[in-house]
């Protein structure tokens, strides 16, 4: 649930969902056939906490959701429809980045190569000492 | 921490992957109103940048400014921005004191000659010599023309910074005057408001950190990003505006419905700030959901527009039966009012004239 105290009793509006919506399909459509990512802000949108339960509702859940723990949660999940991704961060108490990412995986999920290549020199290191450790023991028996 | 090393390999050090950049660029991406798209360059141009040297100065100020960025409540991902700056210099929050503050400041300034952000908050006397605010027995102007030499830019935080604010307040008597009046040339942002939002600061700054140059900036010098709509615009309570229905006090029938704050004197509709929509506290609150109308402290010479509680726009006697029209007609004579305070803005937000208080 996102919707706040403040919130309670105040209608959904379903024009701006289904504006939304509108707004997804056509990016969907456009990443179908020319692999061009795209990405909607809730947080920039006059949406309520209610609006986007509704929003999400429509949306429905997909086999694919993470979460990510790094400066404070992050959730992110494939939506009913394929190539639709939830990916939401939060700070202690609240969402604080809402976003709809069309892609085939939102950006913040992929391992970064540079990264990945600092992490093969510690893999590589480990391995080593590890390795260095086993001779050491092998030849004082 | 080495100032030398990209901040993507200082945070690598701490075993944070490049994640952390795009987790943070998206937040600033979204509360700079940026494209999400934009997310990407924003997070790149800061992992590649080094960690950049802040010196803050403390003018004429309560220190309310700094409380308000040191209490920003997203803990876990705005405390990332102090990864991202180095604080050289900051009397109130360093370790050291006296000469060895002093010589902190003149170390920071010679290691990163036309680097350095100067965070400024507090405005500066200049009367009598300014002798009204010395510190380390230097005149405050003295100590920002000496600091401001070899800076890359300037951030006036607060309304006082960055117009005066309560120290220029009638009848102004240590002299005091806006950074803006003393900076020259140098690139200057304001960021105002008593206090400024957190948010804000820390948007701005990593702005600056990811594109090395300034963000768009509206006429006062304050980044459209926080301060491109008036509190009115994105206030909650706009409907009830729109329709004539007003609090006509704090403990009327229409205070308790939460109806409009315009006839209490909310200055929403002539402060351009995000405190609608960025509120305060952790996102909790802002005056006008708690039942207090708008001061305008993020537009100049707030404290000396004729009373906090004195409808817009003033005079009170030409729009108490407009509005009191307005209550009656609904939702025509509601725009008629919106329509006449945005006539009134100009005369609203000039400054008293001499001897008219």
């Amino acid at each position: 649930m996102t919707s706040t105290c403040a919130e309670r009793g105040k209608p959904v509006d379903p024009r701006m969902i289904e504006a939304v919506l509108g707004e997804i399909a056509a990016q969907l459509e456009t990443f179908a056939l020319s692999g061009e990512c795209a990405s909607i802000d809730l947080g920039g949108l006059p949406f309520s906490g209610r609006d986007r339960e509704a929003l999400d509702a429509r949306l429905g859940r997909g086999e694919i959701q993470a979460t990510i723990d790094l400066a404070g949660r992050s959730e992110v999940w494939e939506t009913g429809f394929s190539g639709v991704w939830r990916v939401r961060h939060f700070d202690a108490t609240k969402i604080i980045v809402d976003l709809v990412e069309i892609a085939s995986i939102p950006e913040i999920l992929r391992s970064d190569r540079r990264d990945a290549k600092l992490a093969a020199q510690r893999l590589k290191a480990a391995l080593e000492r590890e390795n260095a450790v086993l001779a050491e023991n092998a030849h004082e028996q | 921490m080495s100032n030398d090393q990209t901040l993507a390999a200082m945070l690598r050090q701490r075993g944070v992957s490049r994640r952390a950049f795009l987790k943070y660029s998206s937040y600033v991406a979204s509360l700079m109103a940026l494209p999400p798209s934009s997310a990407g360059a924003l997070a790149e141009g800061l992992a590649n940048a080094r960690r950049q040297s802040v010196i803050w100065l403390s003018f004429q100020e309560c220190t309310g400014c700094t409380e308000s960025i040191t209490r920003s409540h997203s803990p876990t991902l705005e405390n990332l921005m102090f990864d991202f700056i180095s604080l050289d210099y900051h009397h109130t929050l360093m370790a050291v004191s006296g000469e060895a503050a002093e010589k902190a400041r003149q170390q920071a300034m010679e290691a990163n000659k036309g680097k350095y952000i100067v965070v400024v908050d507090g405005s500066i006397p200049t009367k009598d010599g300014g002798v009204y605010s010395c510190i380390a027995g230097i005149s405050n102007q003295q100590m920002l023309e000496e600091t401001l030499r070899d800076a890359f830019a300037v951030v006036a935080v607060g309304s006082c910074a960055a117009f005066g604010g309560i120290p220029k307040a009638n009848p102004n008597p240590t002299g005091a005057v806006a950074i803006k009046e003393l900076v020259g040339d140098k690139p200057l942002i304001n960021i105002s408001g008593c206090p400024p939002i957190p948010e804000a600061m820390t948007g701005v700054l990593s702005y600056v950190l990811s594109f090395g140059k300034l963000p768009e900036l509206d006429h006062l010098g304050r980044p459209k990003a926080f301060f491109g709509e008036t509190i009115h615009d994105r206030c909650y309570r706009r409907p009830y505006y729109e329709r004539g229905l007003f609090a006509e006090g704090f403990d009327d029938e229409g205070a308790r419905q939460g109806y409009c704050l315009y006839k209490v004197g909310c200055k929403g509709p002539v402060t351009y700030n995000a405190c609608a929509t960025l509120k305060w506290n952790g996102g909790t609150s802002f005056p006008i959901q708690s039942g207090h109308g708008c001061l305008g402290c993020s537009e100049p010479d707030f404290w000396d527009q004729g009373g906090f509680y004195r409808p817009l726009p003033t005079p009170l006697g030409a729009m108490g039966p407009m509005l009191a029209g307005a209550a009656v007609a609904g939702a025509a004579l509601g725009f008629g009012a919106s329509l006449s305070a945005r006539q009134h803005q100009k005369t609203f937000l000039a400054p008293p004239k001499s001897g008219e208080e």
